[in-house]
């Protein structure tokens, strides 16, 4: 489920017992870790008949227009690919990973908010790669609602509870209607922690 | 001006803790340099040559006399005593200690200033005309806009890891004073045909290595759109600006290659999906912060006129400083000032705490409380009155700040360069200060006439010369620092990139070329009243190349 983002929810506020789950729960959504049960399908190997399997853009493209599912479909979007060639198959598509080559490369934030936005996609996005602690924040607020943790520095910090938004926000992002219906001052919002 | 509400306060306040806990986590040696780098970047923390550089925002170059007691007090007590106002309208402080800059920016945050998105890859603090809700010619007052684009462009979840750092600049002015059209967006109020006001927009204009004049991609933008508008050219920016080569990442490279009419319509297609959402700025919001820059409420001053020219008739020096550093105000017994930084011989754009304070100090007495940085690294006070001229005057002739070359050949443009900063080539305070004091005798600025002269330290053109009338980049050549000169550059409606003469000069050879450039031009000039440039535009560079290159001429 996609989290209302920023609703009271503080991302980084950890359930202690759920952090001390252990290092094979690699999946960060609010408050917690989970065991991630999605797979990257290798680019050889045949379709599966059941499970959750990402694929990327291009096979996944290939296989929405002419193919049937027969598994839980997710799709893996680089940072150089264009999101909104998925725009006609969303309802089709359980997860979208936007993928970080490097912390820098900020076109993730683009494809995460054109979801949100433009399509009012409602499954799951996560963000995979090379992300720091500091983006997340601000991924969140793009419409990111999972996160695949691979850097120990950012379990680190979200397992120490660090969660490092400024919470006075000037501009309205996310498919948040609150945000929208903000009266004054015009667009501004502060996330009340 | 602009004041804080609780929100912003708490903005900024979030900020500083935030930026307090990566700096613990540095110290502490929990984060590696290379871990902190883009952190600190995004509080305008630089690691330099000799130490670290923290540059400060002073968004649209506008602060008031209490800001700037701060920005003195903050020299004398965690740097050297003075700071460095920049050609982007910021202070850089030089030497400030890592543990130090959380308490700078803390008490930064008490007078509502802060450094955010003063370095890193967002967008950064927008720049604007120093003459701003004073000058005669304005259309309408450019400040109101860069508000509201700062606050919209504040940490925007989006784009803040674009490829490459974004300056946006806006003129409210007829003339340009703001350099726009190398900015890599350029907005231009103007009057719309509808009525009220609108933007003309440029895209894609910078420095740097490939130096690019921006180009219009909308003639007029409505006020309300502004927003979306701005947000759509960063979407297409951010998606497909370059990011394989950081010298092919700015935003002018991707409207070279892409193609003008190409780009042009991928930000009317993303304008499309966004143009009617949340971001339509309402008229009652535009109302709002127009209300925060409102003209002071300038005192009636008929005798001013009269009074001022029974004074200049007494006191020639006074007269100069008149006649060069003030500028036509819409009100007319008042006038904007310019106090100069740039001391003959001295380093441009360098304040000493103590001047600060003086400046602050006299901003209040006789300027309405309002003080601005210009681009050209000096500070104005945008409304005097004409019978405050005087006093001001001794004032400043008291406190060295007197220098009446607001304008003429020593009102040079300088960057750090090698003195500084960790990227140059070459020394640009030094070569400054020779020309200046070569060419600072008032009489003989005064037969010059206008001429601006912009020094960078390497290609990245900090200094802008590729815009200045004269240019001059430090490059190396083998390991010996050269100075190679341009000629025909120009930042404001009529913005040209300036040609390279031919091979560079060393150091002790510079002064001598600039002067042999200026005695050509007094040689050819029509009148008096045909300035450097428009000379330089009649003749081309021909007379000048044989004037420092007679070997080959010949
Ligand atoms: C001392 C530390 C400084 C460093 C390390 C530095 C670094 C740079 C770099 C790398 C660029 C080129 C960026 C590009 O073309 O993509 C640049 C451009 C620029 N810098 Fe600096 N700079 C410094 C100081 C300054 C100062 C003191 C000023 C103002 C006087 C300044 C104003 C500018 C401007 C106006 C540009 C313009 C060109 C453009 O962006 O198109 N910088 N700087
Ligand atoms: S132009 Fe070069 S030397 Fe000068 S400040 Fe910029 S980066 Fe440094």
């Amino acid at each position: 489920m996609r989290p209302a983002c920023g609703q009271g929810v503080k991302w980084g506020e950890m359930m202690t017992d759920q952090s001390k789950q252990g290092a094979e729960a690699t999946l960060y959504r609010p408050h917690a870790f989970h065991i991630d049960d999605w797979q990257i399908l290798d680019s050889e190997a045949a379709l599966p008949t059941n499970g959750s399997y990402f694929l990327g853009l291009e096979r996944a493209l290939d296989l929405l227009a002419n193919g049937t599912l027969s598994f839980k479909l997710g799709v893996i979007v680089d940072a150089g690919e264009d999101v909104t060639l998925l725009g006609d198959y969303l309802d089709q598509i359980a997860s979208i990973a936007v993928h970080f080559p490097a912390f820098s490369d900020g076109r993730a934030f683009s494809s995460a908010r054109l979801l949100a936005e433009r399509y009012a996609y409602r499954g799951e996005v996560r963000a995979t790669g090379a992300y720091i602690l500091d983006q997340m924040p601000m991924l969140v607020r793009c419409g990111v609602s999972a996160f695949d943790v691979q850097d120990p520095n950012v379990r680190a910090g979200l397992e120490r509870g660090d969660w490092p938004d400024v919470t006075n926000y000037y501009q309205p992002t996310g498919n948040d209607e609150q945000l929208v219906n903000n009266p004054r001052p015009w667009l501004r919002r502060s996330v009340g922690l | 001006m602009y004041r804080y509400d609780e929100f912003d306060a708490d903005f900024v306040r979030q900020r500083v803790a935030q930026f307090r806990n990566q700096v613990e986590r540095r110290l502490s040696g929990e984060l590696t340099e290379d871990q902190f780098k883009p952190l600190r970047l995004m509080n305008g923390l630089y690691l330099q040559l000799h130490a670290y550089m923290l540059r400060v925002a002073i968004p649209y170059g506008t602060l008031n006399s209490r800001q700037m007691h701060k920005l003195a007090d903050i020299a004398t007590k965690y740097d050297r005593g003075y700071g460095h106002f920049t050609t982007r309208q910021n202070l850089q402080y030089n030497w400030p200690s890592l543990k130090d800059t959380p308490d700078i920016l803390e008490e930064l945050a008490d007078v509502e200033m802060h450094a955010i998105q003063t370095s890193g890859n967002c967008i950064r603090n927008v720049t604007t005309d120093h003459f701003a809700g004073a000058a005669h010619d304005e259309i309408a007052d450019p400040r109101v806009y860069a508000e509201i684009i700062r606050q919209w462009s504040s940490l925007h979840p989006e784009f803040t890891f674009l490829p490459r750092k974004f300056k946006i600049a806006i003129n409210g002015a007829r003339a340009d004073r703001a350099a726009i059209q190398v900015h890599d967006i350029g907005l231009q109020l103007v009057e719309r045909a509808a009525g009220g006001v609108g933007f003309a927009v440029y895209v894609g204009g910078g420095q740097g290595r490939t130096p690019m004049i921006a180009k219009k991609v909308a003639d007029s933008i409505a006020e309300e759109d502004i927003l979306s508008y701005l947000e759509a050219i960063l979407r297409v920016y951010n998606r497909y600006g370059r990011r394989d080569n950081k010298y092919k990442a700015r935003i002018k490279i991707l409207v070279h290659e892409t193609g003008l009419e190409e780009l042009k319509s991928a930000i009317e297609a993303e304008w499309a999906n966004i143009k009617d959402s949340v971001l339509k700025v309402p008229q009652s919001e535009i109302d709002r912060i127009n209300d925060y820059f409102a003209m002071p409420s300038l005192k009636e001053d008929g005798e001013g006129a009269s009074k001022l020219a029974l004074t200049r008739a007494q006191d020639a020096g006074f007269s100069q400083w008149v006649s060069q550093n003030t500028f036509a105000h819409k009100v007319k017994d008042h006038v904007c000032v310019t106090i100069s930084l740039k001391p003959v011989g001295g380093v441009p754009g360098d304040a000493t705490d103590k001047q600060m304070h003086v400046v602050a100090d006299l901003g209040a007495q006789y300027g309405y409380d309002e003080l601005r940085i210009s681009h050209e690294q000096n500070i104005i006070l945008p409304h005097v009155a004409k019978s405050d001229l005087y006093p001001l005057y001794q004032a400043l002739v008291t406190a060295d700040l007197a220098e009446a070359n607001a304008g003429l050949v020593t009102d040079i443009i300088a960057c750090p360069g090698l003195d500084y900063c960790a990227l140059a080539n070459a020394r640009s305070i030094p070569i400054s200060q020779d020309i200046s004091n070569r060419l600072g005798a008032i009489e003989r600025q005064k037969d010059i006439g206008a001429l601006k002269i912009k020094i960078s330290g390497c290609i990245n053109a900090c200094g802008h010369h590729h815009v200045g009338h004269i240019g001059i980049l430090g490059v190396d050549r083998k390991g010996e620092e050269l100075y190679q000169i341009t000629l025909g550059g120009s930042a404001d409606e009529n913005t040209s990139i300036g040609a390279i003469l031919g091979r560079g000069f060393p150091a002790e050879e510079v002064t001598d070329a600039i002067e042999k450039v200026i005695d050509t031009y007094l040689g050819l000039r029509l009148s008096e009243d045909e300035p450097f440039i428009d000379a330089y535009r009649r003749v081309g560079p021909a007379p000048f190349k044989e004037a420092l290159y007679p070997a080959k001429a010949a």
